[in-house]
């Protein structure tokens, strides 16, 4: 085990990433990898059985149509989002986030549907819940069962460079609790916290946004983020900020092969 | 008493006292010392604290965390109750939130050097 976590801390993202399969892989034989994209309702039955029954009748449902008319409602200039992505912005979302190799950065598909905006003339929206996440939502629907394919284009260091600072944020304990992101989702995976299962690593940003039942409406996965940082008393940072943008890039990337099953919906 | 005898009381005696000061060092040893325990007690009779001082420095290194991107979040707070603390004429209470919140700066500065150099060996054994 010490030689899979060496692997994973020491080698490039394709070796990261059969790493940290192999690691689940080892602590759960049972679990196929396909069914990492449920989360932690692979460790609980009940909770899984609860899970399923709720997605029948999905509390985001009214989220995917208001997502479905304002992605299809033309901006006051004549554009539209379809005119902002590639396929008319169906099918994408196994895409994102992508490496922005002119301006040397890492876009969120949030941060694409807000630029998008802007570059017609419209107001960005809040970032972390509302329109956006509707949006955003609806866009991983029409991608659903698309396989995440994230690229870290090895001709362009720095963005090398920001999948490795999205790994150290991701291993790197903060907060006065002094835990990490792996704290709770790579060794705490299926570890109870309290009442609670952490979710593993693997496969953890193929289902957002998510309608948390905390929440009682949907959100991004930088709002998830947030809470996570707040949890262990971590200032948190911005929603989009540098900092959580290379996070999801380091993760999505983790869920390559994996399908893409958002939204959905979670405790 | 047989000298058999004498050497067995004392060895009773020594083994009682390696008990007694095994446990005091393992109630050492992992007594949560928490920062809040940490903090000198105001009522001590020390000398007046110079809590703008103490605040100052906290700011400081709030500021020097944040830049690493390993503030607290409960940092900024602490220095804020401090502050009002002080304005309401509270020195002792203000003395005791500032001193944390200078522990609490320290603390977040240190981690983020620490987890600078650490974070590839995050894993466990």
């Amino acid at each position: 085990m010490a030689l899979v976590f060496a692997a994973l801390a020491n080698a490039g993202p394709d070796e990261d990433r059969q790493a940290l399969v192999n690691y689940f892989q080892q602590r759960s034989p049972d679990i196929n990898f396909e069914s990492y994209i449920d989360g932690a309702y692979i460790y609980d039955e009940d909770a899984r059985q609860q899970w399923l029954d709720l997605e029948d009748f999905p509390p985001y449902e009214f989220d995917l149509e208001e997502g479905e008319a304002l992605f299809n409602t033309p901006f006051a200039d004549g554009g539209s989002y379809a005119d902002c992505f590639e396929n008319g912005g169906i099918a994408i979302r196994q895409n994102y986030p992508k490496w922005d190799r002119e301006n040397g950065r890492v876009v969120t598909l949030e941060l694409a549907i807000n630029e998008c905006r802007e570059r017609n003339g419209e107001q960005p929206y809040p970032w972390k819940k509302g329109e956006l996440a509707s949006i955003s939502a609806y866009m991983a629907y029409t991608s659903r069962d698309e396989v995440f394919a994230i690229e870290v284009p090895g001709d362009d260091p720095r963005a090398l460079a920001a999948y490795e600072q999205g790994k150290q944020f991701f291993f790197s304990r903060r907060g006065q609790l002094n835990m990490s992101c792996s704290s709770c989702h790579l060794e705490g995976a299926n570890v109870r916290l309290r009442a609670e299962l952490p979710g593993p690593a693997l496969g953890q940003v193929t289902h957002f946004p998510v309608y948390r039942a905390k929440w009682q409406e949907l959100g991004t996965l930088h709002r998830r983020y947030a809470g996570c940082n707040e949890q262990v008393r971590a200032m948190p940072f911005p929603a989009q900020s540098k900092q959580y943008r290379q996070l999801e890039y380091f993760q999505t990337y983790m869920s390559n092969g994996l399908v893409v099953n958002g939204p959905s919906s979670r405790k | 008493m047989t000298r058999l005898m004498r050497v067995f009381l004392l060895a009773i005696a020594m083994s009682g006292m390696l008990v007694a000061c095994s446990k005091q060092d393992a109630t050492e040893a992992f007594a949560p010392a928490t920062i809040e325990q940490s903090v000198a007690d105001p009522d001590t009779g020390l000398p007046e604290p110079d809590v703008p001082a103490l605040l100052k420095q906290a700011e400081t290194l709030r500021l020097q965390a944040a830049e690493l991107g390993h503030e607290w979040s409960n940092h900024g707070p602490t220095i804020l109750a401090a502050r009002e603390a002080l304005a309401g004429g509270d020195t002792g209470e203000a003395n005791r939130l500032a001193s944390l919140a200078v522990l609490m700066g320290e603390q977040s500065v240190l981690q983020a050097k620490t987890e600078a150099g650490r974070w590839r060996d995050a894993a466990p054994e």
